[in-house]
């Protein structure tokens, strides 16, 4: 019997090539999201997905998004960054440099732009309760739980700042434009020092920095690939190498990376679309891209998040939002080899797969991925369909015909013949057809057989 | 050299620009224009001599996507890396060239951005890509990509009627010359224009063809407040000459610059030639042949204030207009 259930779709609009599909729900101007340019997506704790955009920010509640801009109290419409506290409190960093923080049913805005200090580029939480935002131009500010903002020097800040992760302890890895800091938080001077610039990091931004396990993280730079860190905090010692160095440009131009609860790693790029790996540490290893040529919707991806039920969401740059449909739905075309769009049956046991697409039977791979032969279907009537297909035990495929009957074939190779189940019409239009302990059961639009 | 500019006089400056609107219709965004006829860009390593042709390793470029476009667009960089036949090598080449791009407030409109100088707050804004280039295959003689970017990452100006980026190229290190062009296009990975764009500088410094019948030329927008303006040309080498044309100027020559040297003339305006484009022609001297000749030119109104060269010549280019005198005959 079949170990998984594989739904083979045939879509209309699909792409030419063959092999997997990834499918996509997007989301946009009819549901009300009007703002096609996605720089940050988060969930807050009643489930609502917050979308920032360009030009205000949405929240969606599964089947319309609701639009806040400065008239609602927001500090800026360019969100830049959304982020959910531990506490459950919403923070939206701007490209003004401000920040809008939902608090209760009202936003509160601090860190009022000026002309100078630039972007917030990340907004993170430590494990003491303190909110850290970073901002392009203006370096680092702490804010505690009465939101007072206090600015934090930093010893490298000379250059743009842009990601910035707890490490516990105190210490921190904070990204810039060009290096990887291991950072320590000396309180009562209020000051980030700088305890090494991390050796080995080739120099571009650092674009996002996650824990892959405790204690380990993998840091993505925008060109030059990606890194794993690990660090003890006890001794503040760390260990540093190279996942993949970009030496074939695959991963030019990321925006980020997630690590979803089912152990994939997914990159993702404003020019290559999705990179997805499988693995831990040194083992990461490249699985596969999710682009335009299998699915995607455009290759420039800018956020990427999942929900609380493991939902992916694709935050496009230029085409709205996507949501991945499902995890373990792989979605199959096979192009012209078919001659036809219609998948009419499907059946199958561990040695492989058969299919009715069109008016011919083709068996397929174990993975269903390919085609390895096809063969003219039985019928009396021209235009008929096979409303189902049955593979017994002992070999013999079974098709039931919307008008033509019962048809079976024999233990080895495809020759029809047909099996009498009446001479009423509806009794040979068969709806169903399975089999157990021996025994082929049949459903008719009258009679059932067995 | 450093020019103070008042924020007074600025205002003028853009009220100008907006006054005669950006008519480029689907002319390629390219840096050099097409019209300039300028093969390259050049910008030298920080350890460079100024003697062979740039006077500060840093060269500003803005590029100006209209409001009405709301798609992606991409600013490209046409052979980034310093190496290879086209760029200049001094010794081995060892020449590092970042090139970044910054949108957002002040980008623009930052009196230090558009100083000619990299002095100050020139790096305005917020930076949205960097990317530092050495020597390498890879992007020899080849398009790097920066993008995509949104109009909304750039500076709004509702005088220039649209959004501004700004890209800076600097000489990080190194002593050899990286020849590179420019293009703002629709597309990731060809070069097609947006409608309505346009590309300028304050300070432009670029090679001159080693061809000896080539001529060259740039177009600085005159205000509707230009009174008189210095023309300063850097580095000029005896290569050929440099004259003016306008509405009103039949292509006056001005003075040359020797080796490592500017040189500055002064040209009255007239009340026909504001709000239009000037062009200033590179005429190459076709006795002898300056080779890998690079040059910088400024231009400057009565107040010190740097006007812009538009690689699209805002009003298109200029054409001196024949003033004909009617003269009354004496009846006797």
């Amino acid at each position: 019997m079949l170990r998984n259930i594989i739904l083979l779709l045939i879509i209309a609009f699909s792409f030419e090539a063959s092999g997997q599909d990834y499918f996509f729900r997007q989301y946009t101007n009819e549901e009300g999201l009007h703002h096609s340019f996605i720089y940050s997506i988060d969930q807050d704790s009643d489930g609502f997905i917050w979308v920032g955009t360009a030009e205000g920010l949405y929240r969606f509640n599964g089947f319309d998004f609701e639009y806040f801009t400065t008239e609602e109290g927001l500090a800026d419409n360019f969100v830049a960054k959304i982020f959910k506290d531990k506490g459950g409190k919403m923070w939206i960093g701007h490209q003004s440099g401000s920040v809008s923080v939902l608090s209760g049913i009202d936003f509160v805005v601090m860190n009022e732009s000026s002309e100078t200090q630039g972007i917030v580029t990340d907004i993170t939480q430590d494990d003491q309760g303190f909110i850290w935002v970073m901002v392009q131009n203006q370096g680092l500010l702490i804010v505690n739980e009465d939101l007072e903002v206090n600015p934090v020097s930093f010893s490298a800040e000379q250059e743009p700042l842009s990601r910035i992760a707890c490490l516990g302890n105190d210490h921190f890895l904070v990204g810039s434009q060009e290096s990887l800091y291991l950072s320590k938080y000396e309180k009562d001077a209020g000051s980030m020092v700088v305890l090494n610039k991390v050796e080995g990091y080739p120099g571009s931004k650092v674009v996002d920095i996650f824990p892959e396990t405790p204690g380990k993280y993998i840091v993505v730079s925008q060109e030059d690939g990606i890194y794993w860190f690990a660090f003890d905090s006890l001794s503040a010692e760390y260990t540093f190498f190279t996942i993949d160095d970009n030496a074939d440009g695959v991963l030019d131009n990321l925006q980020g990376g997630i690590l979803d609860s089912k152990g994939n790693l997914w990159l993702y790029s404003m020019r290559n679309g999705i990179i997805q790996y499988w693995g831990k540490g040194q083992d990461l290893t490249r699985m596969g891209m999710v682009t335009t040529e299998n699915g995607l919707i455009s290759n420039n991806v800018r956020s990427v998040f999942e929900d609380f039920e493991g939902n992916l969401w694709f935050g496009m740059y230029g085409e709205g939002l996507l949501r991945y449909v499902d995890n373990n739905l792989r979605f199959y075309n096979y192009g012209e080899e078919t001659g036809s769009m219609r998948t009419y049956s499907i059946t199958g046991n561990d040695e492989g797969l058969f299919a009715v697409i069109g008016n011919r039977l083709f068996r397929l791979n174990k993975g269903g991925d390919s085609i390895m032969n096809s063969y003219p279907l039985p019928g009396k009537y021209s235009g008929d369909v096979v409303n189902t297909a049955y593979l017994a035990e002992d070999g013999r495929l079974w098709l039931g015909f919307e008008q033509s009957g019962l048809y079976v074939s024999g233990p080895s190779g495809f020759r029809f013949r047909t099996v009498f189940i009446s001479d009423n019409n509806l009794a040979n239009s068969v709806n169903h057809i399975t089999g157990k302990d021996g025994y082929i059961w049949v459903g008719t639009k009258k009679v059932y057989a067995g | 050299m450093v020019i103070n500019i008042s924020r007074f006089i600025r205002c003028f400056i853009c009220m100008g620009v907006l006054s005669v609107g950006c008519v480029t219709g689907t002319i390629s965004q390219s840096a050099p224009g097409e019209d300039e006829n300028i093969p390259f860009l050049v910008t030298f390593g920080a350890n460079s001599e100024t003697s062979w042709g740039d006077d500060d390793f840093c060269q500003i470029f803005f590029f100006l996507v209209p409001k009405s476009y709301t798609d992606p667009f991409y600013i490209r960089v046409f052979d980034p890396d310093t190496g290879g036949e086209l760029d200049e090598m001094k010794g081995d080449f060892n020449t590092t060239v970042r090139f970044t791009v910054f949108g957002s407030n002040g980008a623009w409109s930052d009196d230090d951005a558009k100083n000619v100088d990299p002095v100050g707050n020139y790096e305005s804004g917020n930076m949205l890509a960097s990317r530092t280039f050495t020597q390498s295959n890879r992007f020899d003689q080849e398009w790097y990509t920066f993008g995509p970017f949104h109009q909304k990452e750039g500076e709004y100006s509702e005088k220039l009627d649209g959004y501004v980026f700004k890209v800076i190229a600097k000489g990080v290190d190194g002593d050899d010359g990286n020849l590179y062009k420019y293009f703002m296009s629709t597309e990731q990975k060809e070069n097609k224009a947006i409608e309505g764009g346009n590309v300028f500088t304050y300070e432009y410094t670029f090679r001159l063809s080693n061809n000896q019948n080539n001529v060259s030329q740039i177009y600085p927008y005159l205000d509707d407040k230009v009174i008189s303006i210095k023309i300063l040309n850097y580095d000029w080498d005896n290569d050929g000459f440099i004259r003016v044309v306008s509405v009103a100027k039949r292509g006056e020559l001005i003075a040359l610059s020797n080796e490592d040297e500017w040189k500055e003339n002064n040209l009255p305006i007239k009340e026909n030639e504001r709000n239009t484009s000037m062009e200033i022609q590179f005429i190459k001297n076709n006795s002898q042949l300056i080779r890998n000749n690079n040059v910088v030119v400024i231009v400057q109104n009565q107040y010190g204030e740097s006007l812009p060269f538009f690689v699209i010549p805002i009003g298109g280019r200029p054409v001196y207009k024949y003033s004909i005198r009617v003269k009354a005959i004496d009846k006797k």
